[in-house]
């Protein structure tokens, strides 16, 4: 019983969803962030150079690597992005490291989904496909949270969660 | 006898290699209809001429006009845009075809009636959008049942303003393909 609890709480915490990983949430301010990490963020960036309102940290959350993209808003410092590659990070439906672009789109049945390999610029500025490199971003409506899934060789490698909004695709 | 059935064959053979080659989908056009070619060119074509207003209309500045006409004994929707290759001078030029006919197929046997998945296997290569809903320039029409499966050439993928960019559009009910769009976008000739 204390073990199947004990696995369901952790499956929790790395659950992959649209808004986050288990209990780090897109939005969540800096203090409920370190909270939820349980350590200290010392910004080198934000709040240091008064022009710059962004920044990237490194960090561990239950035991996994995370890079966490800050943003200063009006008044608050909050998460805006979140990347990661441990294949505990799985979706409801079992989507994570490993899996394939047809199952991430059979999985998300209904959703905006954007299947795409990535460029590489030659020296006369023209995109040229890098055949083993693709990504698979997948959003519930044309603007907002988004899972953008890094494949190479068609199995998923890496991910990012971040809101996306139409002018920045 | 066995000469002239064998010959008959041959010919029998030849139009319906013909007949599919008219009505093969690509990135770039329905067999000899293509993206790009001009208002003349069409004509010339479709042996018929086509009015299209917004043209001549100077006053709302409408650069895009469609034409409803026959191609090969099938119904397709053309879509002209106004495309300047000089100053003050320009030229209407083929920029979509739209077709629900199940005669039209790509190379791959991509169609009327083909299934999503099909659909993304056969483009495994090239950029892919699902949208829900029937997604056209400026609205989508929503509904139960209905999708949006885009392929992107890379132009259009990488938004290359200095090449021709192409996207090859279906439109789905039940994950099943019921009409489709070729569209352009044409490189400024003045460039």
């Amino acid at each position: 019983m204390l073990v199947t609890t004990t696995t369901i709480a952790q499956n929790k915490d790395y659950l992959l969803s649209l808004d986050g990983i288990g209990s780090l949430k897109l939005g969540m301010p800096l203090l409920e962030l370190e909270k939820v990490l349980k350590t200290r963020i010392t910004l080198k960036v934000i709040d240091v150079d008064s022009v710059v309102l962004v920044e990237t940290i490194n960090a561990k959350y239950k035991g996994i690597d995370v890079e966490i993209s800050l943003w200063k808003r009006q008044d608050y410092i909050a998460v805006d992005g979140i990347s990661a590659s441990s294949p505990l990070c799985k979706t409801k439906s079992g989507i994570g490291i490993g899996s394939t672009k047809l199952q991430i789109i059979a999985a998300y049945d209904g959703y905006h989904i954007d299947a795409k390999p990535v460029f590489e610029y030659e020296g006369d500025n023209k995109p040229k496909r890098i055949k083993t490199k693709s990504t698979v971003t997948v959003k519930e409506a044309e603007e907002g949270y988004a899972i953008i899934f890094n494949l190479v060789n068609n199995k998923v490698v890496s991910f990012d969660i971040l809101p996306i909004y139409d002018d920045e695709e | 006898m066995k000469k002239i059935c064998l010959f008959f064959l041959i010919v029998a053979a030849s139009c319906t290699a013909a007949q599919k080659k008219d009505h093969i989908i690509s990135m770039n056009g329905l067999g000899a209809l293509k993206l790009g070619m001009s208002q003349e060119e069409v004509e010339k074509l479709l042996n018929e001429k086509i009015l299209l207003p917004n043209s001549l209309d100077t006053i709302n500045d409408n650069y895009q006009d469609t034409a409803k006409l026959k191609y090969k004994n099938i119904d397709v929707q053309l879509e002209f845009n106004r495309n300047y290759y000089a100053p003050n001078v320009f030229r209407m030029r083929l920029i979509g075809i739209k077709a629900n006919s199940p005669l039209c197929k790509t190379a791959s046997g991509i169609g009327v009636g083909t299934d999503m998945l099909k659909i993304i296997a056969a483009y495994d290569s090239l950029h892919v959008k699902i949208q829900p809903g029937y997604a056209y320039y400026y609205e989508t029409e929503e509904g139960e049942g209905k999708s949006t499966v885009s392929i992107l050439d890379d132009a259009a993928s990488t938004m290359d303003y200095f090449s021709d960019a192409y996207t090859m559009v279906f439109f789905l009910m039940n994950k099943k393909v019921i009409s489709f769009e070729l569209k352009a976008k044409l490189k400024d000739e003045r460039d």
